[in-house]
């Protein structure tokens, strides 16, 4: 399947920044073309045996009914994928901080809804030693930065509509 | 077509100071990092909103944090590290009427198996009473089922059977269908140097697996053969864990709920 030239935009520009492993992904994927929905196999229920490109929908590994995406689509289900790798995680470790935040201050229950300010910093660790790349320099809890990223990844989504 | 020049001007600037604000967003790896420590951190709050447990986060001497501490989360461990300012940091769940009721929350912990092999879970749970003698006694693997065992997968793409197949064969190893070596009793969990054990054998592995939250999360979804085995075999699947709506964690949070609730029948 042909990728198109906005998303091979995108790669080279992940990549000129410094996500060349995502950008590397991100084109696989789009290869790859679009996942199934979980449940669209629910029907076809019997396993088909034989190699993988004679396998038919309902076989029990969906790798191979993955679909290509039209180009006119490709970019918008790019962005979809930046989000779910780049901003999420981010988002979520901001929130696992305010959580920590939570869990250090007072055992009261109660509390847990008063309490969202105290964030606590999560570092990595791999046994006595800090894991290298994996920390983050904004302030305990805040995803600022992931979130005008999602900006900038909603505001491509539109200009391909 | 190409993307807009202006638009593409502004991802490159944001994408600038995104990565030089989390490093861990473009190392490989990290990602799925973030993904685990998230589930840990709910599952710990999940605990305290019940009311019925003090949760407590623990630096890896096992002494308390305090606000405006740093939490160290692993990002692997061969096992329970001994007792050190340097280990990283676990939660302590303590029940607040029955004192005999703790356990301990860990990020990519090593198990030992029945073949000797070890397996790393990314968030597990093992009783306090395991874990403290490891760690008194200069660290070590615990061995058995753990109570808790959550795999994380940052992958967009289906969850396989082999995935599942991976999954499956770790808890079997682990569980203890058949007795551990004298002179340690049958039992759940066990540290083999001091013999300090814990809970009670199940005598088939769905048995052992219905008694306990085992799952994957996953940011994608599963396909039909992983979901059968899931089903079978007592493994809760979350799929689509970064959906809006905040709920993707809400059946995982209710297995952690209930597996505390019911861990006199272990």
């Amino acid at each position: 399947m042909r990728v198109s030239d906005d998303v091979m935009e995108l790669v080279e520009l992940l990549n000129e920044e410094g996500f060349g492993v995502l950008a590397g992904d991100l084109l696989t994927e789009i290869s790859l073309g679009r996942e199934p929905d979980e449940h669209a196999d629910d029907e076809l229920d019997v396993a088909v045996e034989g190699e993988p490109s004679q396998r038919k929908v309902g076989a029990e590994d969906t790798t191979a009914m993955r679909s290509a995406i039209p180009e006119t689509e490709q970019l918008r289900a790019a962005l979809t994928f930046l989000e779910t790798q780049l901003v999420e995680p981010v988002r979520r470790l901001a929130e696992a901080e305010d959580l920590a935040g939570r869990l250090a201050s007072p055992t009261d229950a109660k509390e847990l809804l008063d309490d969202a300010d105290k964030a606590m910093k999560i570092v990595f660790r791999a046994g006595g030693e800090a894991t290298e790349g994996f920390e983050r320099s904004e302030a305990p809890g805040d995803a600022r930065t992931a979130d005008e990223l999602l900006v900038v990844l909603r505001q491509l989504a539109s200009s391909a509509v | 077509m190409a993307l807009p020049a202006n638009l593409k001007t502004n991802l490159r600037r944001v994408l600038r100071d995104f990565g030089a604000a989390n490093s861990i967003a473009t190392v490989p790896g990290g990602s799925g990092k973030a993904l685990e420590a998230w589930v840990y951190m709910r599952l710990a709050i999940a605990a305290r909103a019940t009311g019925h447990w003090t949760v407590s986060l623990r630096r890896g001497d096992g002494t308390l944090l305090a606000p405006g501490d740093i939490f160290a989360f692993a990002t692997s461990q061969s096992g329970i590290q001994a007792a050190s300012q340097a280990s990283p940091c676990y939660v302590l769940l303590e029940h607040r009427r029955h004192a005999h009721k703790r356990l301990e929350l860990h990020g990519s912990l090593q198990w030992r198996g029945r073949s000797n092999a070890t397996h790393e879970i990314d968030v597990s749970a093992l009783p306090a009473v395991i874990a403290e003698a490891l760690r008194s006694g200069g660290g070590g693997l615990p061995r058995g089922l753990p109570v808790v065992a959550i795999e994380c997968k940052d992958k967009t793409s289906s969850g396989v059977p082999d995935e599942m197949r991976q999954t499956l064969a770790r808890m079997f190893d682990l569980a203890l269908v058949t007795s551990p070596p004298l002179p340690i009793p049958q039992c759940r969990t066990y540290e083999d140097v001091s013999g300090v054990h814990w809970g009670q054998r199940s005598a088939t592995y769905r048995d052992f697996f219905s008694k306990g939250t085992f799952a994957i999360v996953r940011v994608g979804l599963f396909s039909l053969g992983a979901r059968r085995i899931a089903s079978h075999y007592h493994i809760q699947r979350t799929p689509s864990v970064y959906a809006p709506g905040g709920n993707a964690l809400a059946g995982l949070e209710a297995s952690f709920r209930s597996t505390l609730a019911s861990l006199d029948v272990f």
